[in-house]
């Protein structure tokens, strides 16, 4: 039964909306290389259960989110802290998990806005840990040489259980973090203001055998070495732009917040709680909080209520549908009106 | 520049996408009769159909749409899931291409479609008024049983030259003439209106056939055949006494499978509203909620839960007026090409 529900999952997170001007065609050749190297089943489902299965109450997992910069989006964009904050909040109030977002500086307004708009507060990791008040911060240095003694204090002190990482770029076969379209986001030719690479956080985690999920939607974020031949084979120049951090699973969606939602409904279904699941009204709070705290629509760079080119109203049409998918499959047929 | 294929593939994959009660009905089956369906297309099948209506329906040409499900004690003037498929896609045809359209089905289904057609805008007029205007629907019933069924196809297309019937969630015989809901159990012949020789009349006489279903006991579900037999529970033994199984055997020249059927016909709406690049073709969210509450006092019930509330195929309001927002937002950004620059 979860894979009639993942099959569903999927395919609602993979559909193909994005305006023509983009690289296009390209999801499903992701997608079919993500599953078939997770082993062929439906990989939101494939996420949820190894979530539900690693994570116990009280363990830390760190969600490692943030991606855009300055002069085009100097906090970052919509996608990334909405699907991260939602995940994260799903993981607290359903496994009892102590969720950090790991992020770098000028990424924390928008992540922290779309939190607690979401209903998961942004505490100090020792009363998240301590006294279940929410969710905790791990911000990486704005200097590169500073990283690797930054990672191992996080890791020293939080001893992550699982690591997830959404819309969080990871660097491509030298050593260079890409956008999309491949400009590079570091070294004398980028454009853009310092970006600082923390796949070491991921690496850690393979290092450790750690559990860890990479969301994403190009092929540049973190995880998404685990299919780096698929990229390169699909993206327009994806030698240049893929990244080669692997992680464990590797979800591909249409933005990555819908690949978070889709992981959180999935997770929503194994807990038989439909109601821990952010509703379409919250999922316009966070995305507007979001927006208003600098997080940016990554098309024009604007405050417009749109997530990567897609009406804010989709992704709440998105959100209503996978509720109905959760509820659907929890409903025996003669139980009368359920929702 | 209209959409493309790959916007169509879209489009199918967003009405396809499988939400059932954890037991009772027939569940996984919608995934693998979609893929049936696509390689019977050969492409994305919403827009090969909305490419065919393109290329051939002409302004003023009468189009027949056909639905109606569910019979009595459950559903005794039928059930939500059809109407407004039926009524968007009269809609469409008539928006885009200034085609007439002419609702059909039985007697106890039509004030719902009626319902829904007007609350999408169209108004539904006499016959009369029918001839003067633009803008407007005709809706006529259907003779339950074979031989009439036989005898109003001759004369429908004898009225009104058709260039095109489309079929939503309209019940079609097994290979023994016997109908069938998708749980085995058999209707007979003349407890239904047999419009599936209006499918056989269209391919005589040249005139473009679409089946849109989310079974495979419909009309133009004939294509999928032994996929329905293979993959639905009672695809190839029914519990009826006939025991030849639900699988319909009639084709059209286009199927489109759902996991609902309104949904597969607001998919060709939408692959139209691309083709055309008119977005308006579609009907909007607003829209899809009015016609819901109107097949409702129309007295269409939700599918699968037999009762008078605002469900289709057991899923609720805010779903049907999301898939809408979905098709829109993929026929829109289908039509745009805005190349950032970074």
């Amino acid at each position: 039964m979860p894979d009639i529900v993942g099959e569903a999952v999927d395919k609602l997170i993979l559909l193909e909306i994005k305006n023509r001007g983009m690289p296009f065609g390209i999801l499903q050749p992701l997608y079919d290389a993500a599953r078939q190297a997770a082993g062929g089943r439906p990989l939101t489902m494939l996420a949820a259960e190894a979530l539900q299965r690693t994570l116990h109450r009280g363990d830390t997992v760190f969600v490692l989110t943030g991606a855009g910069y300055g002069p085009t989006m100097p906090k970052g964009e919509s996608d990334g802290p909405p699907g991260a904050a939602a995940l994260a909040r799903m993981l607290y109030r359903g496994l009892g998990a102590v969720p950090v977002f790991v992020c770098e500086a000028c990424h924390v307004d928008p992540i922290v806005a779309a939190s607690e708009a979401g209903g998961l507060m942004v505490k100090p990791f020792v009363q998240a840990r301590d006294r279940r008040l929410g969710a905790a911060l791990a911000v990486a240095p704005t200097e590169q040489s500073r990283v690797k003694d930054w990672v191992a204090s996080i890791y020293a002190e939080m001893r992550p259980k699982a690591v997830i990482s959404t819309e969080r770029l990871g660097p491509g076969a030298n050593g260079i973090i890409h956008t999309a379209t491949a400009l590079p986001l570091q070294g004398p030719d980028s454009q853009f203001d310092p970006c600082i690479d923390i796949s070491a956080v991921v690496d850690r985690a393979n290092a450790d055998g750690i559990f860890s999920i990479g969301i994403g939607d190009h092929g540049n974020e973190l995880g998404f070495g685990t299919i780096y031949d698929a990229v390169v084979r699909t993206m327009p120049k994806g030698d240049r732009m893929a990244t080669v951090t692997r992680t464990d699973l590797v979800v591909p969606a249409m933005m990555s917040n819908w690949g978070c939602y889709g992981i959180e409904a999935c997770l929503a279904f194994l807990l038989q709680r439909p109601d821990l699941m952010h509703t379409p009204a919250s999922e316009e709070r966070i995305l507007r909080a979001c927006l208003n705290a600098g997080g940016l629509e990554a098309m024009f760079c604007t405050t417009d209520f749109a997530v990567d080119g897609l009406d804010g109203e989709t992704s709440m049409a998105c959100v209503q549908i996978l509720h109905n998918i959760v509820r659907k499959n929890l409903e025996p047929a003669d139980a009368g009106l359920t929702h | 520049m209209p959409i493309d294929e790959i916007v169509g593939d879209a489009l199918d994959r967003a009405v396809s996408i499988e939400m059932r009660f954890a037991v009772g009905l027939p569940r996984g089956v919608t995934t693998p009769l979609y893929d049936a369906a696509r390689v019977a297309a050969g492409g994305s099948m919403s827009f090969r159909a909305a490419q065919a209506l393109q290329q051939r329906v002409r302004r003023g040409d009468h189009v027949l749409v056909v639905t109606g499900a569910g019979a009595a004690p459950w559903l005794p003037k039928g059930e939500t899931d059809g109407p407004l498929g039926a009524a968007a896609l009269a809609r469409a045809l008539e928006i885009g291409l200034g085609a007439k359209p002419i609702l059909l089905g039985e007697h106890r289904n039509l004030p719902s479609t009626i319902a829904a057609t007007e609350a999408a805008g169209l108004v539904v007029v006499d016959e009369a008024t029918f001839k003067q205007r633009d803008g407007c629907a005709l809706a006529l019933p259907l003779p339950l049983g074979v031989e009439p069924g036989q005898r109003i196809a001759e004369e429908l297309f004898q009225r009104f030259a058709p260039s095109c019937v489309a079929f939503v969630e309209k019940a079609g015989p097994n290979e023994k003439g016997v109908f069938h809901s998708i749980l085995g159990t058999g209707r007979q012949p003349d407890l239904m209106a047999n419009a599936h020789f209006l499918a056989e009349l269209a391919a005589q006489r040249g005139a473009l056939s679409i089946g849109i279903g989310d079974g495979g006991n419909e009309i133009g579900c004939g294509a999928i055949l032994e996929a329905v037999q293979q993959v639905q529970p009672f695809g190839r033994k029914c519990i009826c006494p006939c025991g030849a199984g639900v699988a319909a055997v009639t084709r059209c020249d286009h199927l489109i499978f759902a996991s609902t059927s309104n949904w597969g016909a607001y998919a060709v709406a939408a692959a139209l509203a691309g083709l055309l690049e008119r977005p308006d073709a579609l009907h909007d969210a607003e829209t899809e909620h009015r016609m819901l509450l109107a097949s409702l006092a129309g007295g269409a019930m939700d599918g699968a839960y037999a009762r008078l509330v605002p469900y289709v195929d057991g899923t609720n309001a805010a779903t049907q007026a999301s898939i809408i927002t979905l098709l829109h937002q993929i026929v829109s950004n289908g039509l745009t090409r805005y190349q950032r620059g970074f």
